[in-house]
């Protein structure tokens, strides 16, 4: 006491000023770094992740989400983090997984998932809705609302807004080009046969007879074993370009130029969709013409070699996240590149058009992955606690901060839609490349649309089956679309039965 | 007190099948408690799912929850073509699989009976034993490169000179049955030459005697004293080969999928991709309860075949 009086009155206000500015200046870093929101975050945090996301070195894709949770987990010391790997070895298995836990309330507290499926953003009911959170601010974020930290308008968002509505999952950032309508082709045996990338389904079909006239299997093309569905990527793809005004007609609500599994239920329950529409049995037929050049017993799987690498095959389907096996695989030794699938012209078929076949996910900003988060309703049930934990971890990740740390580590790095592409890549060999996901340029689609899988997957894998019995040449298209005919009628009624929701009686 | 009167006190009086034997009870309490768990673990992992599966399948289930649909899924079930051509692929591959589990173990077990030299019968049994230990999915890999078109069994075909017998063996639907029937030949390695080779052991060594000095040949012998001693083996196996591919789809699922389209397609693995695969959890516990039923009924008849005066039931 003695010493204060020692103080000079100068003196002590210099040190209550200092004092002060100390306070406020670690106020200041405090906001910044860990937002009051979450400062009494503390307890356990389960997240269901998409596979050992924190052990994947050679995925960047899944790894940056790993590293997100982690930078989110470091401002949360309380917080203790903790992954449930999603069970099952392959997509399909994965989904049932999510869907069993989902039904019996046993999902943890958010769930990481590639790709949303119909059976998990249309259970509207079991999962929270991000609507009203979507309009106010992200505390991660300078933004006005959260929904503004989704590049183009949110446009991600478009490919999982429920019938209802809702968003209820969440995407982490554009899903980019998928690369469904990508091919990725072996340039040296192009260049040694003479042909280049085709612009049209009849010069497709030319490059391949070239190469097959040359000894090489032009395309690889597996109906049966681990990629045995990659064949129905260019078969619905091919059917929504020839039947894209069916689709027009079918996009009754928002988001328009995508039909979510109402709107196909809608389609097939009003004949819009019909399987007496000559165009689908052509989009059968023009791939049965094509299968002349795939490999020749493309009705088995395919042997446990990479067929492509070994230089015996000239073109094979692709995607943006199988780009690293291409690119890390040592085995090959020639040029490759990738184009676009070409049109169906009217030159090609007497159904043809001059419209593009629709990109399966947004070419352009912001990444390409399609990685997603829904929280279960159970988890804001259960612990008011958790749930904001679960919401405030979805909000960090999505942040735009995290959004350039995400574009960052992409096989494909993020760029402004309707960049040229060699504006993104200098590399002469990488825009050969890339060039099947950047041109045709960007425009606005998303998902699937024409395809049975939207609303039943158990059709879907019928539709499949049979369309191998058609290649086979054990049934005709004619008997093929009389057995699916009753199954798509059970499809839909089963799914307008479970959806009462949709008033189906009003439908015209 | 001799153990006749300690045991006296627990065991039922003539004449009173009423009331709880307090004392029986207590005495056995230990045993019942060693037997309890499981007991327990039979009714929450056998006899729950089994119940739970037949309920679910008279309902339509998806993420939203269950909808009771009375007999939809199988009336769903008897219209679908492609289950009833499972069936047909079923009948063949069981009943191919029963006609090589009554002959070619059988003959091979016989055989090495036969071999004299004791050391030498010990090694030709362990030669069809050691397979055993192979995993029965790898084994099915190795036999799916043999069919593949670069694979075992065409290069065999090309080098004799029979290349054009080359073919997609999987992906050709006029063989691939009989490319799925033939996988494991000669099919006389495991437990059906064991357990053949173990009734064989098993019968009397004075009855073969006997023969012997009638004047039997080897083969009379076989016929006429072994085969029939052998019944309740050949019974066995063959119940168990009905049993195991009325519920097995292993073979088809690595093999080919079921395809090429519903070409190798069975009961089981639709059963399998309705449940797992397309969550179609009603249809699939329908081809369950058909498929359970099925065994059931096969079960019976054995069981009423193979019923003897001795089996008291």
């Amino acid at each position: 006491m003695r010493k204060l009086h020692l103080l000079s009155p100068k003196l002590f206000l210099l040190l209550c000023i200092l004092a002060l500015s100390l306070t406020l200046s670690v106020a200041g870093v405090s906001s910044q770094d860990t937002p009051a929101h979450g400062a009494d975050f503390a307890g356990e945090l389960r997240v269901a992740v998409w596979g050992q996301i924190d052990q994947a070195p050679d995925r960047p894709d899944v790894t940056v989400v790993h590293n997100l949770f982690q930078q989110w987990q470091a401002m949360y010391p309380n917080v203790e983090l903790k992954y449930d790997y999603i069970g099952g070895t392959n997509v399909s298995e994965r989904f049932t997984w999510i869907n069993t836990n989902l039904l019996a309330g046993t999902l943890p507290d958010a769930v990481m998932i590639y790709f949303p499926g119909p059976d998990v953003y249309n259970a509207a009911d079991l999962l929270y809705n991000f609507g009203d959170d979507l309009q106010q601010a992200n505390p991660y974020s300078d933004n006005a609302t959260w929904l503004e930290d989704f590049p183009l308008d949110g446009l991600v968002l478009n490919q999982t807004v429920s019938s209802d509505g809702g968003n209820r999952v969440i995407g982490f950032t554009l899903s980019g080009d998928s690369g469904v309508t990508t091919y990725a082709y072996n340039k040296t045996m192009f260049d040694e046969v003479g042909v280049e990338p085709p612009q049209t389904w009849g010069e497709f079909l030319e490059v391949q007879q070239k190469l097959k006239d040359a000894g090489y299997t032009p395309f690889l093309m597996p109906t049966a074993g681990p990629l045995g569905w990659v064949w129905n990527w260019s078969e619905w793809t091919i059917r929504e370009q020839l039947m894209e005004d069916v689709i027009e007609q079918c996009d009754i609500e928002e988001p328009f130029n995508l039909l979510n599994d109402k709107e196909v239920v809608y389609c097939i329950a009003t004949g819009k969709l019909t399987l007496e529409d000559p165009r689908l049995a052509e989009t059968w037929e023009l791939m049965k013409e094509w299968s002349q050049y795939w490999q020749e017993d493309f009705l088995a799987p395919p042997p446990d070699v990479d067929l492509f690498a070994q230089g015996q095959v000239g073109v094979i389907n692709t995607m943006n996240l199988w780009l690293g096996q291409i690119a890390r695989n040592p085995n090959i030794t020639f040029e490759w590149g990738t184009f676009y699938q070409p049109p169906v012209t009217a030159a090609d078929s007497e159904f043809g058009n001059d419209i593009l076949p629709r990109r399966v996910g947004n070419l352009g900003q912001a990444g390409s992955g399609s990685v997603y988060f829904f929280i279960p309703t159970t988890t804001a049930d259960r612990s008011p606690e958790k749930f904001a934990m679960a919401r405030d971890l979805i909000q960090y990740v999505t942040a735009p901060a995290q959004l350039d740390i995400w574009c960052s580590q992409q096989p494909i790095p993020c760029y402004e839609p309707g960049t040229p592409i060699d504006q993104v890549y200098t590399d002469p060999a990488m825009v050969v490349r890339m060039r099947g996901f950047f041109e045709p340029g960007a425009f606005d689609n998303g998902g699937a649309s024409l395809n049975w899988a939207t609303f039943d997957r158990a059709i879907d894998a019928e539709w499949s089956r049979l369309f191998v019995e058609y290649m086979g040449g054990s049934m005709t298209i004619e008997e093929v679309f009389a057995e699916f005919q009753p199954l798509l009628d059970d499809a839909v009624e089963r799914a307008i039965r479970a959806h009462p929701e949709w008033d189906a009686d009003s439908w015209e | 007190m001799s153990s006749n009167s300690a045991i006296s006190g627990i065991l039922p009086k003539a004449g009173s099948r009423r009331g709880v034997n307090w004392a029986r009870l207590r005495h056995f309490a230990p045993l019942y408690l060693m037997v309890l768990p499981t007991v327990v673990m039979l009714l929450v992992f056998f006899y729950y799912p089994a119940i739970n599966g037949f309920l679910t399948s008279f309902q339509y289930v998806d993420v939203r929850g269950a909808q009771w649909v009375g007999l939809d899924n199988y009336e769903r079930l008897f219209n679908d073509v492609r289950l009833i051509q499972s069936f047909r692929n079923l009948i063949f591959l069981a009943v191919f699989n029963v006609g090589v589990v009554i002959s070619l173990p059988l003959l091979v077990a016989a055989l090495i009976f036969r071999v004299k030299n004791l050391s030498a019968q010990y090694w030709w049994r362990i030669v069809f034993v050691i397979p055993i230990v192979v995993p029965a999915v790898a084994s099915i890999l190795v036999w799916r490169w043999m069919y593949s078109a670069d694979g075992g069994l065409n290069i065999l075909l090309s080098a004799v000179g029979l290349g054009d017998l080359t073919r997609s063996w999987l992906g050709d639907r006029d063989v691939v049955m009989w490319a799925l029937a033939f996988t494991n030949f000669p099919w006389v390695a495991g437990i059906n030459f064991l357990i053949y080779y173990a009734g064989l052991q098993d019968i009397s060594q004075e009855v073969l005697d006997a023969s012997v000095v009638d004047g039997a040949t080897s083969l009379r012998r076989f016929l006429s004293i072994e085969l029939p001693l052998l019944r309740p083996q050949m019974r066995l196996l063959v119940l168990l080969t009905l049993i195991y591919w009325m519920r097995s789809f292993e073979l088809p699922m690595i093999m080919t999928n079921g395809g090429p389209g519903f070409a190798t397609m069975v009961p089981g693995l639709r059963m399998y991709y309705a449940i797992n695969r397309d969550f179609d959890l009603g249809y699939g516990s329908a081809i369950g309860t058909i498929l359970f039923l099925i065994v059931l009924v096969i079960t019976l008849i054995q069981l009423r075949l193979t019923r003897t005066r001795d089996d008291v039931i």
